[in-house]
């Protein structure tokens, strides 16, 4: 039925998130039928996160958690402060800790 | 830095008890990498600080839903900065079409932003864990110049040309490169795959 397969760089691009919508919905259709090429998007999903690994991490800015009152109305997210802010990064006011 | 197994641990103890502090650790570790991820991707700093938020948050509330079997950890969350990224392009140029930029969403944008199907069939969910080992060691076998050409790939492949100027390369060598590296990863995971 299929007589085509995407390229690897179409199927990595399907991977990265950098399809314009044209060719994502090309791929996403293929992909829906295809396990060979769904396969092979997963495996390079799998270097993405190795990507992320071995990424040089970037500072988050301290003023951040402004957006806090945003991210508390999150159903499920924590709302109260601990005991020890200083032991959570995502509820102090100065924003979190920078990556050491 | 937390190993591939303490990852899990840690988001096994966020699903199962709502541990603050093993959350603290995951986001320590992730946010800053999926914000320098973003980056490199070309968002501006500060969307790339708001997704990278937004992906922890979603850490938070789909860790539940994390399977180790499918996938590493680290791979679960790329996928949710890729998502969320690819969600926040189309919002912010609307979709595409053939005249250019159109000024609205897509209707269908939700469903058509992602190529990639969210469920999986219960024997590819079963090759996940072997397929992130099989990965990661052909990873270890590429060149150095072959992984930056593929991280390269992966921050923006439409904008090869940008990746040419990075490297002080013609575009046309890039693109080869892309291609060879994508291939020589292939012919390492052969075997790997149906």
């Amino acid at each position: 039925m299929i007589a085509h397969h995407p390229s690897d760089e179409l199927l990595l691009g399907a991977a990265a998130g950098t399809l314009d919508v044209g060719a994502a919905i090309v791929v996403g259709a293929h992909l829906e039928g295809c396990a060979r090429c769904r396969a092979s998007v997963h495996a390079f999903e799998s270097a993405g996160g190795a990507m992320l690994e071995s990424i040089e991490p970037a500072l988050m800015a301290p003023e951040a958690l402004a957006r806090r009152a945003r991210i508390s109305q999150v159903a499920g997210w924590p709302r109260q402060r601990p005991p020890k802010p200083s032991a959570c990064i995502f509820v102090r006011s100065s924003g979190p800790r920078l990556p050491s | 830095m937390p190993s591939g197994d303490e990852l899990i641990e840690l988001i096994r103890a966020v699903a199962q008890t709502r541990d603050r502090s093993a959350f603290a650790v995951l986001f320590k570790h992730f946010a800053p990498r999926v914000k320098a991820y973003l980056v490199r991707a070309g968002t501006l700093s500060e969307l790339a600080e708001e997704l990278a938020q937004e992906t922890m948050v979603t850490v938070w509330r789909k860790a539940v839903s994390f399977d180790p079997a499918r996938a590493q950890v680290s791979t679960w969350v790329f996928t949710i900065a890729r998502n969320l990224r690819v969600d926040a392009l189309r919002r912010q140029h609307g979709v595409r079409g053939d005249d250019g930029i159109s000024a609205e969403p897509h209707p269908d944008a939700d469903l058509l932003a992602h190529a990639v199907p969210d469920a999986p069939a219960p024997d590819e969910r079963l090759a996940g864990a072997r397929r992130e080992a099989a990965v990661r060691q052909a990873l270890r076998q590429l060149a150095p110049e072959q992984l930056q050409i593929l991280w390269l790939s992966f921050y923006d492949a439409q904008s090869h040309a940008r990746i040419a100027t990075e490297l002080n390369l013609p575009l046309g060598t890039v693109k080869s490169r892309i291609r060879l590296a994508v291939g020589h990863l292939r012919r390492l995971l052969q075997g790997e795959e149906p």
